[in-house]
């Protein structure tokens, strides 16, 4: 049985979307 | 629990953990960034200023500081614990190794380069490295979130921390001087002592509590002196 790959996209997406919003937010703030 | 199998089904089955977390997740986010713009609006009021929409909260500071805080914990947590019961034993709990695995393994039992079986990964059989950095790629993976969300941390915690300062009439800091402040320490620590705390509490508790048909549980008869998956 494959793991599913959607899901893995899903969740590093999720993480990278995070730290990229926090760094834009921090840039856009400071 | 039986009859429709379409493929959709089968994949919420097979992905139930991770969808449901992940469910969890947007959900609780979402929860925080209203109570959030609530608690914050109320501060607001409270000195004279006017309330801030809800898309200008989330694009806040003080919000990115309060989410950004939480997850840098979150990883750090993940990476100590990936990172330390490589080293270290804790006899009878099921989180650990045995005493005689303490270490990074021989490269017949992690199954790398020509050890490597068919349907191991590539870069495990690749060597060089690309096996060395297959081999430390989730502990460096939680170690770059942690440090990505503890500088974000750093800088939005500074600047919301700023917005205070200036409200009640006080110079604002530097960057670098918010790193030595109180602030900044009492927002990471507080974080830090409740992983440490959830973690190692769990990894003793867990030699002597089951939790019937939990991958993170002992089997309910097995001894209390059973450590990791040893019978």
């Amino acid at each position: 049985m494959r793991p599913a790959r959607a899901l893995t996209v899903f969740w590093t997406t999720l993480l990278l979307a995070g730290l990229v919003y926090f760094l834009v937010i921090g840039a856009l703030r400071r | 629990m039986s009859a429709t199998r379409g493929p959709g089904r089968r994949f919420i089955r097979d992905n139930g953990l991770g969808l449901a977390f992940g469910a969890g997740f947007l959900a609780t986010l979402a929860g925080q960034a209203a109570a959030g713009q609530v608690q914050f609006n109320a501060e607001q009021h409270a000195v004279g200023l006017p309330s801030i929409s809800f898309s200008r909260y989330v694009t806040s500071a003080s919000f990115v500081a309060d989410v950004a805080e939480n997850w840098q914990s979150e990883y750090l947590q993940f990476f100590l614990y990936v990172m330390g019961t490589v080293w270290l034993i804790q006899r009878g709990s099921p989180e650990s190794k045995t005493a005689d695995q303490a270490g990074r393994e021989s490269d017949q039992d992690q199954r790398v380069g020509e050890h490597a079986t068919a349907d191991s990964p590539h870069w495990a059989r690749a060597g060089g490295w690309r096996t060395a950095l297959y081999s430390r790629s989730l502990g460096l993976v939680m170690l770059a979130i942690f440090l990505v969300s503890w500088s974000a941390q750093s800088v939005a915690g500074w600047v919301a921390y700023n917005e205070t300062r200036l409200r009640d009439l006080q110079a604002p800091l530097e960057w670098r001087e918010y790193l030595t402040c109180s602030d900044f320490w009492s927002r990471t620590l507080q974080n830090w002592q409740s992983e440490l705390l959830a973690v190692g509490s769990f990894a003793v508790l867990a030699v002597y509590l089951r939790e019937r048909g939990s991958p993170e549980s002992k089997p309910v008869g097995a001894p209390h002196s059973s450590t990791g998956t040893e019978e």
